[in-house]
C-alpha cells in the first residue's frame, strides 16, 4: 500500500513536471485566459445602474439610493424620493446593480461560455496522456516495474486532473483579476461556485473520458483522433449543462414576488447547484469507464 | 534461479517465436545469442513479465509468472533494459532515475539519492546529470538505460542488445560494469556481438527458430568448433566447396580467409584455434545442415 502511494505520488509529480516543461499547461492556460478575456471585451458595456442610480434600498427606513456622481465617479448615499424608487423595477430594488450586473456577466462567461472552450480543448489535449508513454517508448519500463495497472492508470488520470486543476486555478485567478478591473466588483461566492461546481466537474469529466478512452492507443496521433471522436460527446454534455443553467436563470422571473425580491442567490443558486448535481452524475461515468479500462488492462497484463 | 519449462509463444497469425524451450538459469552472467528472428527478445520479454507465454511454465526466484501476484513479485526483483529504450526528453538524468527508482520500490529519498549518485558515477554521467535527456547522445541515453536497470539492487537483470550504438570504449566499460554487477545476481545478456559474451559470460544459450540449439559454456562451444576452423591464403578466387567464410583480410601476398568446414586439397589451409565467434558460426552452420537434411528427408508430395 505504501509503495502504491509512493508510486502514485511520483507519477503525478513527474506528469505535472513534464507537462509544465512541455509548456503544455502554459499554452492551454494562456489559450483559456486570452479567449475568456476576448469574450469579455466583446460584451456590450455593462449597465451597472439605471440612470446614475447604483442601488435603491427601498426596505430601509427611510429608503435610500446610492448614486454615482457624474463628475467624480464617487458613490453617494442619500434619502430616496418616491420618484427615484419607482424608476427602478421592483425586482431590482434592494440589490447593488453594479454587483448584480458584474456578477451576472462573470458567472455567465464562466458557466456558459468557458465550458465550450474546455470541451473542445481538453478531450484532444489530454488524450495523449498514456499513449505518450508508448510514443517515448517508456511503457516497457513501467511494465517491467512492480507498478500495478490500477496504480498506473489511476495515477495517470489523477496526474491529468491535477494538471487541469492547476491550469483552471491559474485561469480563475487571472480572469478574476481582469474582471474586477474591467467590470467592477462582483460577488466572489458565485464566481468561485461557478468554477468549482460547474467548470471543474465538467472539465474533470471530459478529461477523464479522454485519458481513459485513448489509453489503448498506440501512438499520439491515434490518441488525438480518439479525442476528436469524443468531441461530440463533450459538446453534448456541454449542451446539457448550459441548457440546465440557462433554464434555471430564466425561471427566476417567475419566482420574484414583492415578498421575495431578486437576490444573487435567487438568480444563480439553483442554476449552479442543479447544474453541479448533473455534472457529478456524469463524473460517475468516468468511474465506470475507469473500471472497464482497468479490467481490460489487467486482463492483458 | 530461473526455471523455464516447455515455454512456447505463438503470435497471432501462427508465428511461433518460442518453441518448447526448457532452461534453468542460475546466478552469474548468462549470454543469449542467435540470429535476428531467433526469438531472443520474445524470450527475454516473457522472463521480464511483459509477454504472456502461450504454453509452458516459468518461475523467477520461485515466483510463478503465470499468476499475477507472482509476476508482480518477480518484477520487484527485476532490472530491465529493453532493446528499444525510450526516455522522457524533458526530464534530466537525475529526475528520470529518481522516477524509475520510486516505481521500482526505492521509497526512501536518502537511499534513492545514494543509489542514483553512485550509478551516475559508474556510468560517467555525473557531470551531465542535470541536462535534459533530449540533449543526450545515443551512447549517453544507453548509459542512462543501464543505470536505471541497476536501480533498486535487482536480483535479476535482463539486458537486450545493451551495447548497440556504443563506441568500443563505452562497450568495454559497460561489459565490465555488468560483470561487476553479476556477483550474486543473475544477468541475462542478449547480444549479436559474440565478443561481449566471450568476455563476460560463463554460461550461454544459442537460439534459432525459437528453439535453444546450444546450452553450455563458451569454452565448450569453442571446443566443438576445434578442427573446423582454417586459414587459407590465396590469390585465386574465394574458397568454396561448402566452406563458410568467417573473415576476409587483404594481404600483400593475396587474400587471407578464415573459413569453417573441411577444405579440400585445392587450398593451402592451416588449422587455427577457434574463437567464440567461430564456435557460433560453426553452430549455425550445423543447424543449417540439419535443417537441409530434414527438408531433404521429408517425403515429397506427388503431383498429379
Amino acid at each position: 500500500m505504501a509503495l502504491a502511494l509512493s508510486q502514485t505520488a511520483a507519477i503525478i509529480r513527474y506528469e505535472l513536471l513534464m507537462a509544465w516543461r512541455r509548456r503544455a499547461l502554459l499554452v492551454m492556460g494562456g489559450f483559456f485566459l486570452v479567449t475568456l478575456i476576448g469574450f469579455t471585451a466583446m460584451q456590450p458595456p455593462s449597465q451597472p445602474a439605471i440612470g446614475d442610480i447604483v442601488e435603491v434600498n427601498a426596505s430601509a427606513n427611510p429608503p435610500t439610493i446610492t448614486r454615482r456622481d457624474a463628475a467624480t465617479g464617487e458613490l453617494i448615499v442619500e434619502e430616496a424620493t418616491e420618484e427615484q424608487i419607482q424608476s427602478v423595477p421592483q425586482a431590482l430594488r434592494d440589490i447593488s446593480l453594479i454587483t448584480l450586473s458584474s456578477t451576472q456577466m462573470v458567472v455567465m462567461l464562466v458557466a456558459i461560455i468557458f465550458p465550450v472552450l474546455v470541451a473542445i480543448t481538453v478531450v484532444v489535449f489530454f488524450a495523449e496522456t498514456i499513449p505518450l508513454d508508448r510514443q517515448y517508448r517508456i511503457r516497457e519500463l513501467f511494465n517491467s516495474a512492480p507498478v500495478s495497472s490500477l496504480v498506473y492508470l489511476g495515477s495517470k488520470l489523477l496526474g491529468a486532473w491535477a494538471a487541469l486543476a492547476i491550469t483552471l486555478l491559474f485561469v480563475m485567478i487571472g480572469f478574476g483579476i481582469f474582471a474586477r478591473i474591467t467590470l467592477g466588483a462582483f460577488d466572489l461566492t458565485y464566481y468561485l461556485q461557478s468554477w468549482l461546481l460547474v467548470v471543474l466537474p465538467f472539465s474533470l469529466t471530459c478529461t477523464g473520458w479522454s485519458v481513459l478512452a485513448a489509453s489503448g492507443a498506440g501512438s499520439r496521433r491515434k490518441a488525438i483522433l480518439i479525442g476528436l471522436v469524443l468531441l461530440p460527446g463533450a459538446l453534448l454534455l456541454y449542451t446539457l449543462i448550459s441548457v440546465q443553467f440557462w433554464s434555471e436563470v430564466m425561471l427566476v422571473g417567475s419566482r420574484i414576488t414583492p415578498q421575495e425580491p431578486l437576490t444573487l442567490t435567487m438568480l444563480f443558486g439553483a442554476a449552479i447547484s442543479q447544474t453541479a448535481a448533473i455534472q457529478f452524475g456524469f463524473l460517475i461515468s468516468v468511474g465506470f469507464l475507469f473500471l472497464v479500462v482497468w479490467a481490460w488492462s489487467r486482463m492483458r497484463a | 534461479m530461473i526455471t523455464i519449462s516447455h515455454l512456447t509463444k505463438t503470435y497471432r497469425g501462427g508465428v511461433k517465436a518460442i518453441d518448447g524451450v526448457s532452461l534453468e538459469i542460475g546466478t552469474g552472467m548468462f549470454g543469449l545469442v542467435g540470429p535476428n528472428g531467433a526469438g531472443k527478445t520474445t524470450f527475454m520479454r516473457i522472463i521480464a513479465g511483459l509477454l504472456k507465454p502461450t504454453a509452458g511454465e516459468i518461475s523467477v526466484f520461485g515466483n510463478n509468472l503465470r499468476a499475477y501476484a507472482g509476476k508482480q513479485a518477480a518484477k520487484a526483483q527485476l532490472g530491465y533494459l529493453p532493446q528499444d529504450l525510450g526516455l522522457y526528453p524533458n526530464l534530466n538524468a537525475y529526475e528520470f532515475l529518481d522516477y524509475m527508482a520510486i516505481l521500482k520500490g526505492v521509497t526512501s529519498s536518502a537511499d534513492r539519492k545514494r543509489q542514483i549518485d553512485m550509478l551516475l558515477e559508474q556510468v560517467r554521467l555525473t557531470d551531465a546529470a542535470k541536462r535534459p535527456l533530449k540533449t543526450y547522445s545515443g551512447g549517453m541515453k544507453r548509459r542512462v538505460g543501464i543505470a536505471q536497470a541497476l536501480l533498486g539492487n535487482p536480483r535479476l537483470i535482463i539486458v537486450d542488445e545493451p551495447t548497440a550504438g556504443l563506441d568500443p570504449e563505452e562497450r568495454i566499460r559497460f561489459r565490465n560494469l555488468l560483470a561487476d554487477a553479476a556477483a550474486g545476481r543473475t544477468i541475462i545478456l542478449s547480444t549479436h556481438i559474440v565478443e561481449d559474451i566471450s568476455q563476460s559470460c560463463n554460461d550461454l544459450a544459442a537460439m534459432r527458430g525459437g528453439k535453444v540449439i546450444y546450452r553450455g559454456s563458451p569454452q565448450d562451444l569453442i571446443a566443438q568448433a576445434r578442427g573446423s576452423v582454417w586459414m587459407i591464403t590465396t590469390q585465386a578466387e574465394r574458397p568454396n566447396g561448402g566452406l563458410t567464410i568467417v573473415s576476409t583480410l587483404q594481404m600483400a601476398n593475396g587474400v587471407q580467409y578464415r573459413v569453417l568446414g573441411n577444405p579440400d586439397g585445392r587450398y593451402d589451409a592451416s588449422p587455427v584455434e577457434p574463437s567464440l565467434e567461430d564456435g557460433y558460426m560453426w553452430l549455425m552452420a550445423q543447424a543449417n545442415d540439419q535443417l537441409a537434411r530434414l527438408a531433404a528427408s521429408s517425403p515429397k508430395r506427388e503431383t498429379a
